[in-house]
């Protein structure tokens, strides 16, 4: 868990306005793809919890279903 | 079995030549209904890292430049098989919005007006109010006649709202001139142009 919150904390950590932008758009908007197996990433739900402070986007915070 | 696909964007086509993926990989374009996949085989989903985050990015505006319309996919979608089944209609329809299209991001800055607290009605009509920006209206004139599309996102804190916008492919030169002498009763921060990231049907939702 450790090495997961370091990930998510060093990707937004001294992050410039464009990078936040693309993590915006890349990582909270387009289509989610469904089939037989979403290995998922790990961190991204952190990355949102953190990029919510930094973009104030609070609406967008929301539990994520993740398929095994 | 055949190894994983990082999805990168969905299409009604094939690209029009050979597309690179976020790793160096060929993109390949794989038949999934009446859409096209657009994905590279991988060993292991990618490390979230600035740089891959990134390299998707760039891998999907690649695709946008190499076809008439593009859906861009979130990163992370590593899949065995692609399954748009049951979405056909919401998929083809947003298609056809984005169609030699593209994306341009507002931010807008500063507090939201105290909302009227006087009764509920009140309350939920200074909300919508509030929320439609209106304060952006001078800018919505000065756009009036190149975008085609409009989305916003209420947000909290410093950051008012985000505001996306779809352009013809081409026009962003236009579209910051036009906003370059405007003068807003609110702080405004354009990036651009963007793969129509905001305009792909999950985010509709």
């Amino acid at each position: 868990m450790r090495r997961r919150e370091e990930q998510a904390m060093e990707i937004l950590e001294g992050a410039d306005q464009s990078l936040l932008d693309v993590i915006d758009h890349v990582l909270n908007k387009g289509v989610l793809v469904t089939g037989e197996a979403i290995l998922g990433v790990a961190g991204v739900d952190l990355i949102y919890l953190r990029l919510d402070a930094l973009l104030c986007a609070a609406d967008r915070v929301q539990p994520r279903a993740r398929k095994k | 079995m055949s190894p994983p696909l990082n999805v990168y964007a969905l299409s009604d086509g094939p690209p029009a030549g050979p597309v690179l993926g976020a790793l160096g990989e060929t993109v390949r374009a794989l038949p999934a209904g009446p859409f096209f996949a657009l994905a590279g085989e991988v060993d292991q989903p990618p490390e979230l890292t600035p740089a891959s985050v990134r390299a998707h990015e760039a891998a999907v505006r690649r695709l946008a430049e190499a076809c008439a319309a593009v859906l861009p996919v979130r990163f992370g979608s590593v899949v065995d098989q692609v399954d748009f089944s049951g979405r056909e209609a919401e998929l083809l329809e947003a298609l056809e919005l984005v169609r030699g299209r593209e994306q341009m991001t507002l931010r807008v800055f500063g507090e939201e007006p105290p909302l009227d607290r006087r009764s509920g009605t009140a309350y939920l009509e200074s909300l919508r109010s509030s929320r439609a920006l209106p304060e952006l209206d001078p800018l919505r004139t000065a756009l009036a006649s190149l975008v085609r599309a409009e989305r916003t996102e209420a947000q909290k804190g410093p950051l008012r709202a985000s505001v996306y916008h779809l352009i013809d492919r081409g026009s962003a030169p236009e579209y910051l001139r036009a906003m370059a002498g405007l003068k807003l009763a609110v702080r405004v921060t354009p990036s651009g142009p963007w793969p129509a990231w905001s305009f792909a049907p999950e985010a509709l939702r």
